[in-house]
């Protein structure tokens, strides 16, 4: 055997033999343009080089579950060789070639196992184990090293069985490959986008407005008996809507001190729509603020929506990354976008966020395989506007404790910007004759995105401030000051200034995986006379399935003026498990100053046939010496909850005993519902699908209800068991707030039957039900088959694109005929409607059909219409005749000045009525066959050069008159970017040059299109000129 | 010589390709009533092709020859007095493409005529699966002359729909027993009572004459009309003497235990000598 020189990219211009290097360096330019033939080399005696039996050969190279890649392989001697770069590529194995160096290595990112194979010395590494190789084992060209077939499985668990007959490759193995990771997360990702993607209502029931209806009923029942004492509490409340707002009253009567009634609360609200300058309207019952700890009976106006908001505004964020990186946006742990890096190394997202606690989440993928997260959290506090928003709150009446005091107060914020919300205003209270006027000054400031202060200041009454930091390692710290002042007006209290320091800090470190967390606390507070200071140290952690809590404390306190001086210094352990079914949570308090056990508690609690609760609980207090024991009995009944407690200590036993429920009247659907729970102050929804059979969008009485699957986005009630009836109630749920549901359109008892719409919102009505009644239909179809006339003959055809429109001409449905040629649309609403063939594609395939549209009607019957027979038939476009068919609304003319011998095309696209227009194309000069041409094509810049649209116009005008003749485009690229992305732009030159000609009406059948990524050059790539012309497409027209 | 090899080519590329080119269905069993007269299946396509999936309803049944080998009967022509469900049944979709991976429902429901007689009545959901071929884009290109062979998977499911009071029940008509070879051949005729098909289990326990149970081999049963089950028992190392053939038929099957309608449980034994 010849032997040839060690590691040598060598090309030889036909089967010419060359002697040296700067032969072979010197040729590489001259023969791009003509062929690529080129030797292999191997073996390791210098200066000697041989052709072997060599076959070049397109090998599809398949992996089941991916997908497949047509490379060139090499078969020397009956052995195939696979080229290594290009598969690889393809598996996303990262891979840096320095044959230079004769080297070639990587990384199986995820597994984190680097390869290294050594052609100098005849070695690959992977992992901890080498193989030798021997010279037979891999060849190597200018652009890629081919190893042995065998190797892919022998060395790197890549098995690869080729199937000469097919020139198929098929790869399978047990490694957890970048590419398999890459399309599991494109799966996982299109899931998760489809599930966070908000439910867009298809329907809008907006707030219904009554003078008097409605009616939910709340009720409680508590009895006490004590040694000394025993009493019977009963409470009862009702809500309505009376002239268009919500009415709540409650009433409590106590048969050991009777009626009070100045605690009687009740409350008429009136809430405007959205976007009005005034939202609310109430009187009764309201609560107040600026540091009041009583609510009080008045007027008020405001604003302020009557729903709290949700979200705040929305964010861009910008980052940076590797150019194609793939990047994952999660908000609060729920994928929510998605993007890829471009060029310039930069992303952004625009995101909503939302009051609360915003933890937002990067998940950055390499194309190799690498990955990265970042986080961060932004906090946004209630009290925060979006920009330029204000709201004001104007309220008037009597404070419902203390001495009954009048109080005014007016208040109004402002959004000033996305991090800045300031307010103001003044508070007046009046006693008799004395009058105290307060300003009032607010703000909530973000710092930053994870630094939050707040500050608020009423003149005379209190100042408090509080600055927050949290971020996204689970530590956050803050500092938190209040301050009360006296006034001669109203007594506020002992208190006189509040002092925090927090922190808490989640540890670096775990037990069995758990995490430890660590929160310190030091509080001092300053009252009329004496201070108290204490600090707490607060630690969890988990282990052998226990919850262990350890809260240290030490207290000081002192007289106002004088000195702190200890006071206490105790831990409280607290281990909670589970056994049994059952939660165990013994508690010891241990006093250090004195060593001794202050205090143990034990308490076991487990729920009973899923409706009842039981809890026990046992206590010894050792530094007062007494104990006892407490047993609590939870029933939940469909019509009410039962409690009941019994207290036993050495000289004292208490048992009390209460219910509670409510009841409420569906005044549309009928009847009294109940409950275990409070209704009043909420509303309730009653869906009510019905099979419209006139389809007149009504439910006429005699047309049935049905029974269907709800789905429910977002809820922030609880869904009511229907019972018999077939009706979805929804209960508890915020008055005035947006309900949005969807149907399953799967779930009616018929198939056929449809819902008109399927997802819905609805604004609740207060203290009601509401009834939302959803009209279904029954669907018809329609069927057909779609034929080519071929030969005079007419062949069913199958992959034709069919569309069903409706009467004005929207899309409802579409399919693609079968293998048989028909199609069949299902799902369709009685009514009128045409069906129509794709006229794009039709004429990419260069096929007309004798009616562009067939128009055909589906009635209202029981099971539904069933139309069939509506068939198309197609006939083939000459092919010596240059014809466009284009779709009826777009027009494309072509315009051919006569006089010109280069024809000058311009296209003009528009909607228009008007008739198709067809025109021949002239005859434009042939240009000879089997040269090459390449042409330059930048892919920053849209479309394709001038000189290259008009050669291959020429092209289109050759191939139109003979339709033996076949084109040739072999995309190319320079070698900047990686295996992949050389072959991609490679592609896509080459697919940009296909889509024109197929434009123009050239037929598939008449191209040829390949592409070589930057495997065939012909300029240096180490210059911009040469890189220039190595982004190319070569066009040639031979014969076929 | 070349037509044989091209048939063992066509054999052997027959009998993989389905293997991994074709849809599966769950259940293959499905039951109606005048309460219940919609149900589903699910198509699952595990392969990396779409598949084009239609389904028809035909009558048929399981019958038996006279070697106790069972088949489906498909009847050329029916009278109109077979309790026969395939007219009022429809499938949603009826046709329909199930893209690489997708799994999807397949509605069923009757729609039976009005004043239909109480019994059961039957139908074969009949479930065609074939590899697509893609929509024509205009793009395609050809590479050469090339052929394709395109699977087409027939999959025989089974419907019941129940109106009315419906009951089964099973009498064992006869058994009756020949040796061939190293076998013992026993065959079991059956005829179904009451007006529903009999679903259920054919156990067969081969005892001895001290009461060891020596064989013992069950199989399932689908009884319309009459059916005839073969036991094939081996005889190797059993010693010669008398032995008692013990057939219990029952009900209990696992497979869709909420939908058999139950009977009670039928026992029938024959004695035997081996010589």
């Amino acid at each position: 055997m010849r032997l040839v020189r060690n590691v040598l990219v060598v090309i030889l211009f036909g089967n010419t033999f060359l002697g040296n290097a700067e032969a072979t360096r010197s040729l590489e330019i001259g023969l791009i343009t003509r062929s690529w033939p080129f030797t292999l080399e191997r073996n390791s005696q210098p200066d000697q080089f041989v052709e072997f039996d060599r076959e070049e050969l397109l090998v599809r190279f398949i992996v089941p579950q991916l997908g497949w890649i047509d490379v060139t392989a090499y078969r020397v001697n009956g052995v195939l060789y696979l080229p290594l770069g290009e598969i690889f590529s393809f598996l996303k194995i990262k891979t840096e070639f320095a044959l230079h160096a004769s080297k070639v290595s990587g990384t199986f990112a995820g597994e984190n196992v680097r390869f290294l194979i050594d052609l100098k010395d005849r070695r690959i590494t992977v992992g901890e184990t080498v193989r030798e190789i021997t010279p037979s084992d891999f060849i190597v060209t200018s652009t890629d090293v081919y190893l042995r077939r065998q190797l892919f499985g022998e060395v790197f668990d890549l098995e690869c069985t080729f199937d000469e007959l097919d020139l198929e490759v098929v790869m399978t193995t047990s490694r957890a490959l970048p590419a398999f990771r890459i399309m599991e997360r494109k799966k996982r990702r299109a899931q998760m986008l489809k599930r966070s993607a908000p439910l867009v209502p298809q329907y809008l029931a907006p707030r219904d407005r009554v003078w008097l209806g409605g009616g939910m009923l709340d009720w409680s029942v508590n009895y006490l008996r004590a040694p000394t004492y025993e009493d019977i509490v009963f409470t009862g409340g009702i809500g309505g809507e009376v002239a268009g707002g919500d009415l709540s009253a409650f009433a409590t009567i106590s048969s050991a001190f009777g009626v009070d009634w100045n605690r009687q609360p009740w409350r008429w609200r009136y809430v405007a729509d959205s976007d009005m300058p005034l939202r609310q309207v109430a009187i009764g019952y309201l609560a107040t603020s600026l540091g009041f700890y009583s609510g009080m009976q008045g007027v008020m106006i405001t604003n302020v929506p009557e729903v709290p908001r949700k979200s705040f505004e929305t964010y861009t964020l910008t980052d940076v990354a590797r150019a194609g990186w793939e990047v994952e946006l999660y908000m609060n742990h729920q994928l929510i976008d998605y993007t890829v890096v471009d060029s310039t190394g930069t992303f952004s997202f625009t995101i909503p966020l939302w009051y609360g606690t915003n933890t937002v989440t990067q998940k950055l993928y390499g194309p190799n395989g690498e990955e990265e997260i970042r986080e961060q959290y932004i906090e946004i506090p209630s009290a925060q506007l979006p920009t330029n928003e204000y709201e004001y709150t104007i309220k008037a009446g009597i404070l419902s404790q203390f001495d009954r005091e009048r109080l005014g107060q007016v208040s109004v914020r402002w959004g000033m910007g996305p991090r800045v919300t300031v307010g103001s205003g003044v508070s007046i209270l009046n006693d008799q004759d004395r009058y105290l006027v307060s300003p009032v000054l607010t703000t909530s400031v973000r710092v930053m995105d994870d630094l939050v202060f707040s500050g608020e200041y009423v003149r005379d009454i209190s100042a408090r401030g509080k600055l927050r930091f949290a971020s996204a390692s689970q530590f956050y710290a803050g500092l938190e000051y209040n301050r009360y002042f006296r006034n001669d007006v109203l007594y506020l209290g002992i208190r006189r200034e509040d002092k925090r320091v927090f922190l808490g800090y989640r540890l670096p470190t775990s037990i069995s995986r758990n995490p430890l967390y660590l929160n310190l606390n030091l509080n001092e507070y300053t009252y009329e006379f004496n201070k108290s200071l204490v600090g707490d140290v607060n630690t969890q952690l988990y282990f052998l399935g226990l919850r262990a809590q350890f809260q240290t404390q030490v207290g000081w306190s002192g007289p106002i003026s004088g000195e702190y001086h200890r006071s206490f210094f105790q831990t409280i352990l607290t281990v909670t498990t589970r056994w049994m079914n059952a939660w165990f949570r013994p508690q010891l308090v241990i006093d250090h100053q004195r060593g001794e056990v202050l205090y143990a508690r034990l308490s076991a609690e487990r729920y009973l046939f899923d409706r009842a609760y039981l809890q026990l609980l046992l206590f010894k207090d050792f530094r007062h010496g007494y104990s006892g024991m407490r047993i609590t009995f939870r029933m939940d009944v469909p019509f009410a909850e039962s409690q009941t407690s019994l207290d036993v200590q050495p000289s004292y036993a208490s048992f009390r005993q209460s219910f509670r429920g409510a009841l409420g009247f569906d005044t549309e659907s009928g009847g009294i519902l109940y409950d275990n729970r409070n209704w009043v102050g909420s509303s309730g929804i009653t869906i009510v699908p019905y099979l419209d059979e006139n389809g007149n969008g009504k439910h006429d009485p005699s047309e049935r209800q049905l029974k269907s699957r709800v789905d429910v986005s977002r809820i922030n009630g609880r869904r009511y068991p229907s019972g018999s009836l077939e009706l979805s109630r929804f209960v508890q749920l915020n008055p005035y707030d947006e309900f949005t549901f969807a149907l399953d359109p799967n779930s009616f008892a018929d198939p056929v039957w449809k819902p008109k719409y399927i997802s819905y919102q609805v604004i609740t009505d207060p203290n009601r039900f509401k009834r939302v009644e959803v009209p279904v239909y029954v669907s018809g179809e329609v069927s057909g088959t779609v034929y080519v006339v071929r030969h005079n003959r007419r062949e069913r055809q199958y992959g034709i694109k069919v569309r069903v429109l409706d009467e004005s001409g929207v899309t409802r449905e579409e399919n693609v005929t079968f293998s048989d040629g028909s199609y069949v649309l299902y799902n369709l609403p009685p009514g009128k409607y045409s069906a129509a063939l794709d006229t794009l594609q039709l004429n990419r395939l260069g096929l007309v059909p004798d009616s562009l549209q067939h128009r055909f009607e589906l009635r209202p019957v029981k099971n539904g219409d069933v139309v069939s027979g509506v068939d198309f038939v197609l006939r083939s476009i000459s092919p010596r005749v240059a014809e466009r068919v284009v779709p009826d609304t777009t027009i494309i003319i072509t315009r051919i000045p006569a006089p010109e011998l280069e024809p000058r095309v311009d296209t003009l696209i528009g909607v228009t009525s008007e008739p198709l227009v067809t025109q021949p194309v002239l005859e434009l000069p042939a240009i000879p066959l089997n040269e090459v041409v390449h042409f330059p094509v930048d892919l920053r810049r849209d479309g394709l050069p001038d000189t290259l649209r008009k050669y291959l116009d020429r092209v289109v005008a050759m191939l139109k008159k003979d339709a033996d003749l076949l084109v040739k485009i072999h995309g190319h690229s320079d070698n900047f970017g990686t295996f992949q992305q050389n072959q991609e732009r490679s592609e896509a030159r080459m697919k940009r040059v296909k889509e024109y000609l197929l434009d123009k009406g050239v037929r598939v059948w008449n191209i040829e299109a390949r592409a070589f990524g930057s495997r065939r050059p012909i300029a240096s790539n180490t210059t911009a000129t040469g890189r220039i012309l190595n982004n190319r497409v070569d066009i040639s027209v031979v014969r076929k | 010589m070349r037509g044989s090899i091209s048939f063992l080519t066509l054999f052997i590329v027959c009998g993989l390709c389905p293997l991994y080119s074709q849809a599966s269905f769950a259940p293959v069993a499905l039951y109606l009533d005048n309460a219940h007269r919609s149900g589903y299946i699910l198509a699952d396509n595990g392969t990396e092709k779409a598949q084009e999936v239609s389904i028809e309803f035909v009558f048929g049944y399981p019958v038996s020859d006279s070697t106790g080998k069972v088949t489906i009967f498909f009847p050329d022509s029916l009278t109109g007095a077979e309790p026969n469900a395939a007219p009022w049944l429809f499938a949603y979709p009826r046709k329909f493409r199930l893209e690489p991976y997708q799994r999807r429902k397949i509605r069923f429901i009757a729609r039976p005529p009005q004043n239909l007689p109480v019994g059961e009545y039957w139908a074969r959901p009949i479930i065609t699966s074939t590899e697509t071929r893609k929509l024509l884009t205009g793009g395609d290109q050809p590479r050469g002359i090339e052929a394709k062979v395109y699977f087409q998977i027939r999959s025989v499911l089974a419907l019941s729909y129940r109106n009315g009071p419906v009951s089964t029940g099973i009498i064992i008509q006869g058994i009756s027993a020949k040796a061939q070879g190293d076998s013992l051949v026993l065959l079991l005729d059956m005829e179904r009572t009451g007006n529903a098909a009999y679903i259920g289990n054919a156990i067969l326990r081969f005892v001895d004459s001290s009461g060891s149970v020596k064989r013992s081999i069950t199989k399932q049963i689908a009884v319309y009309y009459t059916l005839r089950k073969r036991f094939d028992i081996d005889l190797a190392g059993l010693t010669p003497g008398e032995y008692v053939a013990e057939f219990e038929l029952n009900t209990m099957r696992d497979d869709s235990p909420g939908n058999i309608l139950q009977a009670a449980p039928v026992i029938k034994s024959v004695a035997l000598t081996i010589p």
